[in-house]
């Protein structure tokens, strides 16, 4: 095998050539990571926070959208105390009634989630991490992405300032997190103030988690029996794959751009080693003819293409690192992009392959050259 | 510049020597470059949208409420609405949209009165007949750019937003979201999604003359007190919110499309690199036979420039032809956002190639054109 050193000092060599090739690898990387966060941050903020034993009971018409689903308070209230198969934590059913609304201020649009107590033991993914949850009229807590939902600077959403909602003030009294789920743009407030506030007598759902997944037919059952109550059951996780099914087009679009962004880097990277290897063809024979086997040569390329490739995904991965989080919003919801471990992992393997696929092609040509020809010079 | 010109078939020929590198270099650009064209049809899309909504027309909508699903409004509001000084007339719409969130095969059925359609909207018909969709209870006018993403046909029957629908005729129109939406009856639509009496919105045709603020505040406070508040604007801030929703991902996108033009600038500076490199010696000679620096320096950079401008090309051929085979559109709270291959759109990728390849052809060919002549022709 060629010693490393060696390899390193031919990279150095052509010192301006290897700094643009990391460069574009560099730019490839980042391409790649920026991509899978925003396909991944999509995917994972409308289905992250499904489990299985958690199931919601929609208006009959609503078919899998929450925005449209509406079930009359008291069906809902019915629906909670008597549907079979919920959970029962310290004598309290696991069963949230509540309002979504998408309320609208100006230019600014906020996902406002009317809930009761009872939602604590549904949505077990929020945490709240400043102050606390609304308990006298008009309070509200407010997601870590809610400000960016909104946008509006988060200081606007600090505790103890107002947020006008509705054409009501609420009082924010509590910050909460939920990460990498769709609660994190949210704003949550009482049941009843949200109804007010809104003039809806009706609700949007009720969302029951169960003792056991295997408790959803009877559910259903309970539902499909109820045709006073007007529901319809559909298990959490369904529901969110509904909601993702249309941003997984976007997701699959921004997949395919970071596929043909890693093509590219290899092509960039396949440039380099074949202007390396056409420079340096007399070289190469050389280190045939004094013993080293052509495969040791060839793999010696596709070592020089591979460091040039892991130096630009480094460089790529800490740059999208010192550019940090970035939060976006899109239509109902928001999403944080950040280079996280297996976006980098990802930016740091589309590197490398970009390398060991613009190397080998290369390598070997470089060692299919007869020696003689190879050692006159002759390409 | 002539004497450059007859230099073209040389630096054809200088790119055809090194067939790998230059393919390589083509295909790495076109790839990059093809990402910078399709984030620049998104870019025109919403541009284009924005544009088709400089409407003199106001939309009334229920005060507070996001996405089309969930305004309600009664349709006695119409009676009020015609009695207020500067309306000229009005249009109440029900309107049901697949998706409130950001989807790519956006349905939005607007059902109006069909007496009434063409007081407030200006309609080219494309093909079949308004007069036979007024007598047909289930007939539906189709925006071109639905009718092109669905394949859809005057006479052909089809289930558009769960509704059965004819299509009576294919229409074009300046207003924003008329390509990408299907008016059908206002009963039928009520009918099927069980909204008797209600619209989502009014809109409101102003009186010349009349200021549409001082029209549109006149709205919101005759019904300040009513049923239903209302929030009243003009088209042109009603699509503009409906944009600013989407407005970071594609400021997201635009950063994306720059760094694809960052690959392809690095590709080219790298290639230009290459090749003047391995070409010292020549250099030298034609620099020794009279060639000036200037000019030496030109001709090297023609190479990454023309790789560029090909690279811009192929990328930009290929969006078009993939946007035109596949029409793509970006639905966002009812509005489409057409990513729609235009003239425009290739001429801005084209001059972003051709910038792109000037910038990083210079700096290699001004550093090997100012090489002292010794050291290239000892190359030799």
């Amino acid at each position: 095998m060629l010693p490393l050193s060696y390899l390193l000092r031919n990279l150095l060599r052509r010192g301006a050539r290897t700094a643009v090739t990391i460069g574009g690898i560099a730019a490839t990387t980042m391409l790649v990571i920026a991509m899978h966060a925003f396909a991944e941050g999509m995917t994972h903020a409308a289905t992250g926070n499904a489990h299985d034993d958690t199931a919601l009971l929609l208006g009959s018409s609503a078919e899998v959208d929450l925005v449209r689903s509406v079930i009359p308070r008291g069906s809902a209230e019915v629906a909670a105390a008597s549907a079979p198969g919920v959970l029962t934590i310290e004598g309290q059913r696991a069963a949230s009634v509540e309002l979504h609304i998408a309320t609208r201020d100006g230019d600014q649009v906020g996902l406002l989630r009317g809930i009761t107590p009872a939602a604590y033991l549904v949505h077990t993914a929020i945490t709240v991490v400043e102050g606390h949850e609304p308990r006298r009229d008009f309070e509200i807590m407010v997601g870590a992405l809610a400000a960016t939902r909104m946008g509006r600077d988060p200081a606007d959403l600090a505790v103890g300032k107002t947020l006008r909602l509705e054409r009501r003030d609420f009082q924010i009294v509590g910050h909460f997190a939920a990460p990498g789920t769709v609660y994190e743009a949210e704003i949550w407030a009482r049941l009843p103030d949200v109804m007010l506030a809104t003039k809806r007598e009706d609700v949007s759902c009720v969302v029951v988690r169960l003792e056991d997944p295997a408790k959803f037919p009877a559910l259903s059952l309970f539902a499909g029996r109820r045709l006073d109550l007007e529901i319809t059951a559909i298990p959490e996780r369904e529901l969110m794959q509904s909601l993702a099914g249309s941003l997984s087009p976007i997701a699959a679009l921004a997949r395919w751009m970071a596929v043909m962004a890693v093509i590219a880097g290899a092509f960039a990277c396949a440039n380099t080693m074949f202007a390396a290897v056409l420079a340096r063809t007399r070289e190469l024979a050389t280190l045939r003819a004094l013993g080293y086997s052509p495969a040791a040569v060839a793999i010696g390329l596709i070592e020089e293409s591979a460091l040039v490739a892991f130096a630009g995904g480094a460089v790529g991965i800490l740059l999208a690192l010192a550019i940090g989080e970035v939060s976006l919003r899109y239509p109902m919801g928001a999403l944080l992009l950040q280079a996280d471990a297996s976006s980098r992992a990802l930016g740091l393997g589309a590197a490398l392959a970009s390398g060991l696929l613009g190397g080998i092609v290369p390598a070997v040509r470089a060692v299919r050259i007869p020696l003689v020809e190879a050692i006159a010079g002759r390409t | 510049m002539r004497d450059l010109f007859a230099f073209l078939p040389y630096v054809w020929r200088t790119a055809l020597r090194a067939r790998m590198r230059s393919l390589l270099t083509l295909l790495g650009a076109a790839l990059a470059m093809t990402l910078f064209a399709f984030v620049r049809t998104v870019d025109d899309g919403v541009a284009q949208l924005a544009e088709r909504s400089q409407q003199p027309v106001l939309v009334v909508f229920q005060d507070s409420r996001f996405c089309p699903l969930t305004s309600q409004l009664p349709l006695r509001y119409e009676r009020d609405l015609l009695a207020i000084p500067g309306v000229a007339a009005v249009l109440p719409t029900l309107v049901f949209i697949n998706s409130c969130r950001s989807n790519l095969d956006l349905v939005t059925l607007h059902g109006v009165a069909a007496e009434e359609l063409e007081t407030l909207y200006d309609l080219i018909l494309l093909s079949g007949s308004v007069a036979a969709w007024r007598t047909q209870s289930d007939g539906a006018l189709v925006g071109e750019r639905l009718a092109l993403r669905r394949g859809l046909s005057v006479g052909q029957r089809v289930r558009l937003g769960e509704v059965d629908v004819q299509v009576s005729g294919i229409v074009r129109s300046n207003f924003a979201g008329v390509a990408n939406l299907a008016f059908v009856h206002l009963d039928q639509l009520a009918l099927a999604r069980k909204r008797q009496g209600a619209a989502t919105q009014f809109l409101v045709k102003v009186v010349p003359g009349f200021d549409p603020e001082n029209v549109a505040e006149a709205i919101d406070a005759k019904f300040l007190t009513d049923e239903s508040r209302t929030d009243t604007k003009s088209m042109q801030a009603f699509v503009a919110a409906a944009i600013a929703e989407i407005a970071q991902v594609v400021d997201f996108a635009r950063w994306l499309g720059l760094l694809a033009v960052l690959v392809v600038a690095l590709v080219l500076a790298n290639t230009v690199f290459i090749s003047a490199e391995s070409r010292a010696a020549e250099m030298g000679v034609l620099e020794t036979v009279g060639m000036t620096k200037g000019k030496l320096m030109a001709l090297i950079a023609c190479e990454g420039i023309g790789l560029g401008l090909l690279g811009g090309l192929i990328g930009t051929g290929l969006v078009m032809i993939l946007l035109t085979v596949w029409p793509v559109t970006l639905g966002v709270e009812g509005y489409g956002i057409d990513l729609a291959p235009s003239l425009h759109t290739a001429g801005m990728s084209m001059l972003a190639a051709l910038v792109t390849g000037t910038l990083a052809s210079l700096p290699p060919a001004i550093a090997v054109a100012r090489r002292p002549l010794h050291l290239g022709v000892k190359a030799e």
